[in-house]
């Protein structure tokens, strides 16, 4: 495919900081992870806790397909698919949000397990407060998406941001006390 | 966020209670900023863990609701959602093997579905291979994917539910559509089959109008010994269930009696039948409405309703409908 043997020339372009290259890439890599996503629940009987950090690094094999971008091109790929992991569980939890909402209508009795689950609150909060967080610091949450949706390490997030590990580390840190204050109210 | 809030936080992260308070004196901290400080050190603490927990937990919650475009199942490619419910998804399908070019509905068990469930789904679709009528949605094949999971093929029906296409019909044209629903309805009685689920949106018409009744997610097979069954576990849609499914009573063909008559209100009033929230004495509201509303109908239909009313009643209102509609 096209888009498999491309992947590495536009994500150096996008290391460049090439926006064309960065619009070109962000639907192939929410697409893969969606069908990514898909496919583990469509094969695994026993759903296995789902871990976005895996979704997002088999997505990266997949769209490399067979070849080995540098590190740094790497690191760009975890980069926007954290972001793209973020915005694809937000859509669903809001969607589920909705549908909880117009269901009202329909009784359940008590002995059907749900098998949908409960509302994804929490996520709506915390994705609220991350909104809040970037109007003032977006860098602080780019890092946390990084580190939490994309299961990134310091080093990678540093590679993409062009700052030191020590600075990654930090910021990190002072980030997630923001978003928990933030959370708190 | 304060540049200096910042930087003190980075400076006392990592030291004691008392290390800090000493710092805030010795570099003569003013209160207002020494208390923002404190308070977002206090955020310190285990905050990876409870944002790991919250996406994690988020994830294996949304993450099943991707639906698995483009996949193949048996010979068949899934296209698009067409319906989702507790008991799995309704796919538009193609035909992907090149034999013929054919759209149907797809119905997979989803993934995770405990024992109950693909018990119920087996049975399903072993109902629906018994059944051939021109006004229920035919099953056109079954079969298990690689790992076990079962699907059904069906008709696709390529229609809107009953309420909305009857919109627009005179008073006699939706009797007329109406008592379509009803001989598919008896023909299921007659095969011991009860629907158990009949709405508005489980029946759809096509555009030529014939009636196609749907979803036998939770359709029973009738013990012979008895002529009745318990009402199984599952979701209900109060404007259309019977109160026996409301209060876990013994279902027989009278329940889906009782939702046709709901069915025949909505479409002469075009109003939800019983637009009520359910409580304790649900069964009683329920049949109320029923009585006070009875005024709502007027010549051949009075008739009509009276009779499937009945229904709720029990056996003895089935015979009386069995006679007067099917």
């Amino acid at each position: 495919m096209a888009a498999a043997m491309q992947i590495t020339e536009l994500l150096q372009r996008v290391h460049v900081g090439d926006q064309q290259a960065l619009h070109t890439v962000i639907p192939l890599v929410y697409d893969e992870l969606k069908k990514l996503a898909a496919g583990h629940l469509w094969r695994e009987r026993q759903a296995r806790p789902l871990e976005t950090t895996a979704l997002v690094h088999e997505a990266f094999l997949r769209l490399a397909h067979g070849q080995h971008p540098s590190y740094e091109n790497r690191a760009h790929f975890y980069g926007i698919a954290s972001r793209l992991m973020r915005q694809i569980l937000v859509d669903l939890a809001r969607a589920r949000a909705t549908e909880k909402r117009s269901a009202l209508q329909e009784v359940q009795l008590a002995e059907i397990p749900d098998l949908g689950g409960q509302p994804d609150e929490s996520l709506l909060v915390m994705d609220e407060a991350l909104e809040r967080l970037a109007r003032t610091d977006p860098l602080k949450v780019q890092l946390i998406e990084m580190r939490y949706f994309g299961g990134m390490t310091a080093e990678e997030s540093a590679t993409v941001l062009s700052l030191s590990v020590h600075v990654v580390r930090r910021e990190l840190r002072l980030a997630q006390a923001l978003l928990h204050k933030e959370m708190a109210g | 966020m304060n540049i200096r809030i910042e930087e003190l936080f980075h400076e006392l992260a990592d030291l004691s209670a008392d290390e800090r308070a000493r710092y805030f004196v010795e570099r003569d901290v003013d209160q207002d900023t020494r208390r923002e400080v404190e308070a977002l050190l206090a955020c310190d603490s285990g905050t990876s863990a409870f944002l790991l927990r919250d996406i994690s937990n988020a994830a294996s919650r949304a993450l099943p609701q991707i639906e698995p475009e483009g996949w193949r199942c048996g010979p068949y490619r899934l296209l698009d959602v067409i319906g989702r419910g507790g008991m799995g998804s309704v796919y538009l399908a193609e035909r992907a093997d090149g034999e013929v070019t054919q759209r149907l509905a797809v119905k997979v068990l989803p993934h995770g579905a405990g024992d109950p469930e693909r018990e119920r789904f087996l049975q399903e679709r072993q109902i629906l291979a018994s059944l051939t009528h021109p006004n229920i949605a035919r099953m056109l094949d079954a079969g298990h994917l690689d790992n076990g999971q079962p699907f059904l093929a069906m008709e696709y029906v390529d229609g809107k539910p009953i309420d909305v296409f009857a919109a627009g019909l005179t008073m006699r044209e939706k009797i007329a559509l109406f008592r379509k629903v009803c001989a598919a309805v008896g023909y299921l009685h007659r095969n011991l089959v009860v629907h158990r689920d009949l709405k508005p949106s489980n029946i759809l018409v096509t555009a030529d109008g014939e009636p196609k009744i749907l979803d036998f997610g939770i359709a029973k097979i009738l013990d012979l010994a008895t002529d009745k069954t318990r009402t199984g576990m599952r979701m209900l849609t109060p404007d259309y269930a019977s109160p026996e499914q409301v209060t876990g009573g013994r279902v027989s063909t009278a329940t889906d009696i009782y939702s046709l008559g709901a069915v025949l209100y909505r479409l002469l009033t075009g109003k939800p039948p019983h637009a009520i929230t359910f409580g304790k004495n649900a069964c009683d509201r329920l049949m109320l409405r029923n009585q006070d509303e009875s005024n709502v109908f007027f010549g051949h239909e009075t008739h009509c309703r009276e009779r499937v009313i009945l229904g709720t009643d029990g056996p003895q209102g089935f015979r009386l409908c069995g006679k007067d509609l099917f």
